[in-house]
């Protein structure tokens, strides 16, 4: 009775515990799969690889009631991951009034049938949508493409005679969009065994876009050549491309046990 | 010794498990990252001096005939209408108010 709690003891009963620990979780979270159950417990969902404008979809929307615009992006799919890059360019001046929605529609499939059937039966009963929480739009690393045109010609970006992005670029864009609320929609496709979600990014607040102050050629610091060519047009006009990023989670609680209240 | 070797297994084992459950964990989610272009527009202001040539070539002409002495400096109609102020630290840039194109 003495050795069944000494050092050794301990330390195997608290192994078989917690592997009993795991499994009982598993099971309560209606896993299948041991991998899955000591994995998450709860996650058995993967993207699926869709064309754009099929069942992929990316727009704005200037409130809840605005005009619904669809803007362009590159998508790559890694199963648990949904890359989207290159989306827009969006004019800044629809964060103007704080009322920008971003909507992403995508679609995911549960990897076995019985995870799909669960999610139809308990989705059909859930409030539609659902709060997730709230994100920066912050600016990335990615280098900004700039651009002085004057009607007919552009420099820039691209330019030979460039050698790097002037610093008066980097100034001009905000460091940040501002906080933006993610709300997601989650509905059964009974048809092929499938979900499509919505993502929504609501804007929160107004960013400070349009620096003070006026924009001269000579902050450019241009080489002399180019300054030449550029100052001898009229109507200069400047435009900046930046890029920002964004990360969300996706929450599929709802369907597992614990999540959503039935 | 029999003991010391249960201990070590059983930690390897705890061990593997912690590991594995950590990694199905913060590996298994679902994400959406994005990456979203923003453009704005601005007018700018020309600010930088373009000197005449063909009035250059008539102050030259003066000056081989001695009439003047000093070189003078013409900016053009436009020019004079667009100009605005030079922001510091241009001279140190290599971009001068003065700056004389050919």
């Amino acid at each position: 009775m003495h050795k069944l709690f000494n050092k050794t003891g301990l330390v195997l009963l608290s192994v078989a515990l917690l592997g009993l620990l795991g499994t009982s979780y598993a099971g309560y979270t209606g896993e299948l799969s041991a991998d899955t159950e000591l994995s998450t417990g709860s996650m058995d969902f993967e993207f699926i690889d869709m064309e754009v404008n099929e069942d992929f979809l990316i727009c704005i929307q200037k409130g809840e009631n605005g005009n619904i615009q669809d803007i362009c992006a590159d998508i790559d799919y890694d199963g648990k991951l949904l890359s989207v890059t290159d989306m827009g360019p969006i004019d800044m001046s629809w964060l103007e009034d704080g009322d920008l929605r971003i909507i992403i529609r995508y679609a995911i499939k549960a990897s076995n049938e019985h995870s799909i059937m669960k999610a139809a039966a308990t989705g059909k009963n859930e409030d539609a949508t659902r709060y997730i929480g709230s994100i920066p739009l912050e600016r990335i690393s990615r280098t900004p493409r700039w651009y002085i045109e004057n009607g007919q010609d552009i420099w820039g970006s691209g330019d030979d005679e460039i050698d790097s992005v002037p610093q008066i670029v980097y100034s001009l864009l905000p460091e940040t969009l501002g906080d933006f609320e993610i709300y997601q929609v989650l509905t059964a496709k009974a048809e092929d065994d499938g979900m499509q979600g919505i993502i929504i990014l609501v804007q929160t607040e107004v960013p400070v876009i349009i620096p003070e102050g006026q924009v001269t050629l000579s902050q450019f610091y241009l080489p002399e050549e180019l300054l030449q060519e550029i100052s001898a047009s009229k109507d200069l006009v400047l435009s900046v491309h930046g890029c920002y990023g964004f990360e969300i989670p996706i929450n599929l609680d709802q369907f597992n046990a614990g999540g959503w209240p039935l | 010794m029999k003991g010391k070797v249960l201990l070590l297994i059983a930690t390897t084992a705890l061990t593997l498990l912690i590991l594995t459950t950590s990694y199905g964990y913060w590996t298994d989610h679902l994400s959406i990252v994005g990456e979203a272009g923003f453009e704005f527009r601005l007018p700018v202001i020309n600010d930088i001096t373009i000197e005449d040539q063909s009035h250059d070539e008539a102050s030259d002409d003066i000056e081989r005939s001695g009439a003047l002495s000093d070189k003078t400096t013409v900016t053009t109609e436009e020019d004079s209408e667009q100009q605005g102020t030079i922001p510091e630290g241009s001279e140190e840039q290599g971009v001068d108010e003065s700056t004389e194109f050919q």
